[in-house]
């Protein structure tokens, strides 16, 4: 079933590592800039304001896999070109589909193991469906837990 | 003597220039195809310098029903910034300009982003290349001097398939009924944005001149497009939004940071967040590269502005040892000590940050800023 507005809590976006350079962001003040997301109907539903979270994900152990930051949609999916944080060389500059997101500081806030570990996110889509590309959506009841588990 | 017109000084008379209507559509046809810019700036960005490139005269447009043209376009530009603009002429006297004209605009439109190949494109304009004894790389130098043709198409094909495209009716008069739906359409529409232009014709004898209007760009269309746009910072917007944040020595700062790069850099890259920042790019091996980032980070009372070193970029550029001698610089700074020890732990792939607040007062920690920067540039 299609998501509307009132399905969504927050977003999640999500960084491999293994594809781009999300670990060179850990540390850092803020971040405000864009993300890739997929061109599908949810893209059409965000809008600035709305929560997102910044997941790192993969299977390394530094950075351990988890949500690193919590901030807000600025600016509503536009099409843009991918920048060069792409470990693939192929893959920088290929035209993408980017939100415009602001970050606060970006550190460890919880790891996937607490949010797994979390049984009132059993199923919350990015558990559930660990493939869905971005942007993961958070239900309203998912992200009153969330951002208690991510200190926001 | 006085009318209405343009009056033309020639030596020490005055010439009357007489609007004239177009003798036919195919004359103010030609008028658009020959002399694009006369439409170029006030349907850009406005600021007169943007051009539009004539792909193709007739452009044919397939459907969901047949992979043949079966709509044919009056002419397919490209602005500068990769958007594709649909031009649909039509003279005052013709009677399908009061409705029937918006329906084949959006049929076009509508079936243009869904059912264009790019190819289609490359071909044409190769068609038109070919007509003028030209190469599609020459007509691409001559519209954009230093694009990179592959980089261009893949713009154009991004804005393509976002829908982000622009129609514009032109004639020589819009009737205004004609105006209301397009100005209404603009309002709604995102980011496909929709355009009048009244091209209007004076003539005298050999002299004319050609004057055109805008019409579309209500106030609110222009909310509607901007609230979903990223508005670049430039040099003077940053400036002006970080002095309400930093000291007097963090904006020296900030200032020599724009001064290196003036001199010995290749660009300032500047942000489009809602937070002022830019980039600082130097030559590294001849290439282009970014090596910091600035924010003056002016979210909340309490963040403060900073510079981030891109690292993990440059490593795999200049090999460890040129970082390696950078950060140790930068080891100088004491709040960058643990910050560089973990950059270094994970080969990089972390980029040290520091608040400009913990080095601008001290020339030593700022020194150590600028050498660091030096040594990793050519």
């Amino acid at each position: 079933m299609q998501l509307t507005l009132a399905d969504i809590g927050a977003w999640i976006l999500k960084g491999n590592p293994k594809m781009y350079a999300v670990q060179g962001l850990i540390g850092q003040p803020s971040f405000d800039d864009d993300w890739v997301v997929n061109p599908t109907y949810r893209t059409d539903l965000m809008e600035p304001g709305q929560r997102v979270y910044l997941y790192v994900g993969g299977s390394q152990k530094d950075p351990v896999p988890g949500i690193y930051a919590v901030g807000k949609v600025t600016r509503r999916p536009f099409a843009a070109k991918a920048d060069e944080h792409w470990v693939d060389e192929s893959d920088r500059g290929r035209p993408s589909l980017k939100v415009g997101i602001l970050l606060g500081e970006i550190a460890l806030r919880c790891t996937r193991r607490e949010l797994q570990a979390e049984p009132a996110l059993a199923q919350m889509e990015l558990l559930r469906n660990p493939i869905m590309g971005n942007p993961v959506v958070v239900r309203p009841e998912e992200n009153a837990i969330l951002a208690r588990l991510a200190h926001s | 003597m006085s009318a209405d017109g343009i009056f033309l000084k020639v030596g020490e008379s005055l010439e009357l220039l007489s609007q004239t209507p177009y003798d036919s559509e195919a004359v103010l046809q030609e008028a658009l195809a020959g002399h694009p810019e006369v439409i170029a700036g006030p349907t850009t960005s406005g600021d007169g310098e943007s051009r539009l490139l004539l792909v193709r005269r007739e452009m044919g447009v397939p459907s969901a029903s047949s992979a043949a043209n079966v709509f044919s376009l009056d002419h397919l530009f490209i602005d500068d910034e990769g958007v594709p603009v649909l031009v649909e002429v039509k003279r005052a006297s013709d009677t399908r300009i009061r409705r029937e004209v918006v329906g084949q605009m959006l049929d076009y439109a509508a079936n243009a982003v869904v059912y264009w190949p790019l190819d289609l494109l490359r071909e044409s304009l190769a068609s038109r290349a070919t007509a003028e004894s030209k190469s599609v790389d020459e007509l691409l130098a001559e519209f954009r001097p230093g694009t990179d043709a592959e980089e261009f198409w893949q713009e154009v094909e991004a804005n393509l398939r976002q829908g982000r495209i622009r129609m514009i009716f032109a004639a020589d008069s819009l009737p205004a009924e004609l105006v209301r739906i397009i100005e209404f359409l603009n309002e709604q529409m995102n980011p496909a944005e929709v355009l009048g232009v009244e091209l209007r014709q004076f003539r005298a004898g050999d002299h004319v001149a050609y004057v055109p209007s805008v019409v579309g760009r209500t106030t609110t269309a222009a909310q509607t497009k901007l609230s979903a746009q990223g508005q670049p910072w430039n040099r003077d917007s940053f400036v002006a939004a970080a002095k309400t944040r930093c000291s007097v020595a963090e904006m020296r700062l900030i200032e020599r940071l724009f001064a290196h790069v003036d001199q010995r850099g290749t660009q300032l890259s500047w942000g489009h967040g809602v937070t002022p920042g830019v980039g600082g790019w130097y030559r590294i091996d001849g290439r282009p590269t970014g090596v910091w980032v600035l924010n003056a980070n002016t979210d909340s009372p309490t963040t403060r502005a900073y510079l981030v070193f891109y690292f993990g970029d440059i490593v795999t550029r200049t090999g460890p040892a040129r970082i390696d001698e950078a950060a140790s610089k930068l080891e100088r700074i004491a709040s960058m000590k643990s910050k560089i020890g973990d950059a270094r732990a994970s080969a990089w792939k972390k980029y040290p940050s520091l608040y400009l607040a913990d080095v601008a007062s001290d020339s030593a920690s700022v020194d150590a800023v600028f050498e660091a920067i030096e040594t990793i540039i050519d």
